[in-house]
């Protein structure tokens, strides 16, 4: 194999390399903006609860 | 409830989903034959049909638990339409990234107006639309029907669109993307990629359920505090 | 009292408050106008280019200010409670479905049918009287399939904080296959075509605005519960 049929092929693999690793960014930047949202509903759900407790005492 | 309660086997999903990518990696890139004109690009479409298919999946799911939101009014099924039709923007816009870069390699234009493509676009619309609607409704109850009957009428609205941007289009029709028939061996591999991506699309909305829970109980524990605090 | 009495009357009611007040119509007219002078700047009248658009022209116009009276159709119900007075009434739910797409079409109708010589006088267009008659149908049926689902999404965006500037995100994506048709129809009349040759747009405008008057029809209710 010569040097242009590598180029060729790398060529080719970078379009394949960008569609998959938009994918895989797409997916990993939905799992920690779930994450993040999942921590602070819970902090938020906390806080309130403390805070009507100490309402109740 | 916990905001990380995923409900049962989510765990165990989200390692079937996974292993299913790992497999349909390996059938991709080592276990499908490489195809005669588009060459290592072709193997874009099985990530991109996987996605695209699990879209459409989405929004079917949207469409039926609306329908059953509007018969039962029971919440749960607006949080299932909800946590579908979020993880349907993501993959919908996954779609409409990777497109383009086939269509780059395949036809050296960033964009066609191609009537699958063009379906998709519209497709995202009809999502965002959706979110519009649920933002710009404060009082749960009435933010649940509204966006039900958007998403029955959205997703009825998807076939006709594609009929229509078909019959619009001189534009060439790929049949299969692949080129005519597809050989069983990327078959196979397509099939793989197309349930891992269904797995990965259960495991996400289960994860996006969890959290529209949490927001419905922090929605009534803020109530209660305000009925308590007029009392 | 029958079904049908009721709907018209609400029909009656509608375009009564519209003679009076004219808000709708005479908004939705010079917005028309206004899309004329707009894209006459935008585009040289007297190119031939410009012939080729001249159907994407017209329907960029009727379908933007189709949609600013959309919106005040229901948004207007909101002053006094006018939309609570209507839910009491003793009608069905589907009456004021149906009361309301019928007054929405015939405005909307009313402003195209004025507009559309205007838009070819200025665009210097000239056009067979066959092909006028076609184009009347045309735009009867396209209209009919946005005001149908229009009034429904008009209700639904009525409801919401942002109504204003929602109902033309929402409706837009959903009302894509009848500006594809009405385009294409307009031209095709417009260049002497018969009706075979548009048959399979014409079906598809036909399931369209069946589609999309039932569906809505059914729908309405949810829209209106308070």
């Amino acid at each position: 194999m010569d040097q242009a049929t590598l180029d060729l092929i790398t060529y080719r693999l970078s379009y394949v390399w960008a569609a998959y690793s938009v994918v895989m960014i797409g997916l990993f930047v939905y799992l920690s903006t779930i994450g993040r949202r999942q921590r602070k509903l819970a902090q938020d759900i906390n806080l309130l609860r403390q805070a009507i407790e100490e309402k109740r005492k | 409830m916990d905001p990380k309660d995923h409900g049962r086997g989510h765990f165990a999903l989200g390692w079937l989903a996974l292993a299913l990518l790992l497999v349909s990696a390996f059938a991709i890139f080592r276990y499908a034959p490489l195809e005669k004109v588009m060459l290592e690009v072709q193997k874009i479409f099985y990530v991109h049909v996987g996605v695209a298919w699990n879209a459409f999946l989405a929004f079917a799911v949207v469409c039926v638990a609306s329908i059953a939101y509007l018969k039962t009014k029971n919440r749960r099924w607006d949080v299932l339409a909800a946590a579908s039709a979020e993880v349907g923007l993501l993959f919908t816009t996954l779609v409409l990234l990777t497109g383009p870069v086939w269509g780059r390699f395949a036809w050296n234009t960033w964009w066609t107006w191609e009537p699958r493509l063009t379906t998709t676009l519209i497709l995202w619309f009809i999502y965002v639309a959706y979110f519009l609607i649920r933002s710009g409704v404060a009082e749960p109850h009435r933010r649940a029907s509204l966006s039900a009957v958007f998403g029955i009428i959205g997703f009825l609205d998807v076939p006709i669109i594609y009929f229509s941007v078909r019959l619009w289009g001189s534009h060439p029709i790929v049949l299969g993307k692949g080129g005519g028939g597809l050989h069983p061996m990327m078959l196979q591999a397509l099939i793989i990629t197309v349930f891992a991506y269904t797995a990965l699309y259960v495991y996400l909305t289960q994860k996006a359920m969890a959290v529209e829970r949490a927001k419905m109980e922090l929605d009534e524990i803020k109530e209660g505090l305000r009925e308590g605090a007029q009392a | 009292m029958g079904f049908l009495v009721k709907v018209a009357g609400l029909v009656r009611k509608d375009l009564l408050s519209e003679l009076r007040t004219k808000e709708m119509i005479s908004s939705m007219l010079i917005f028309a106008f206004l899309v004329i002078v707009i894209f006459a700047f935008a585009f040289e009248p007297s190119k031939a280019t410009t012939k080729a658009v001249f159907p994407g022209i017209i329907w960029v116009g009727f379908s933007f200010a189709g949609i600013l009276g959309l919106g005040r159709s229901f948004t207007a119900e909101r002053e006094n409670d006018c939309l609570l007075g209507l839910m009491l009434a003793p009608v069905d739910r589907s009456a004021i479905y149906f009361g309301k797409v019928i007054s929405n079409f015939f405005l909307v109708t009313l402003m195209q049918v004025v507009s559309l010589p205007v838009f070819f006088v200025l665009f210097d267009y000239r056009v067979t009287a066959g092909g006028i008659g076609k184009l009347v149908i045309i735009m009867v049926m396209a209209t009919f399939g946005f005001m149908a689902v229009g009034t429904l999404l008009a209700a639904l965006s009525a409801n919401a904080r942002t109504s204003e500037i929602l109902l033309p995100l929402i409706l837009f994506p959903i009302i894509v296959p009848v500006v594809i048709a009405a385009v294409k129809l307009t031209a095709m009349a417009l260049a002497g075509s018969s009706w075979g040759e548009m048959g399979m747009w014409l079906r598809m405008l036909v399931v369209y605005d069946v589609l999309f008057l039932v569906i809505p029809f059914m729908l309405f209710d949810f829209v209106l519960e308070v």
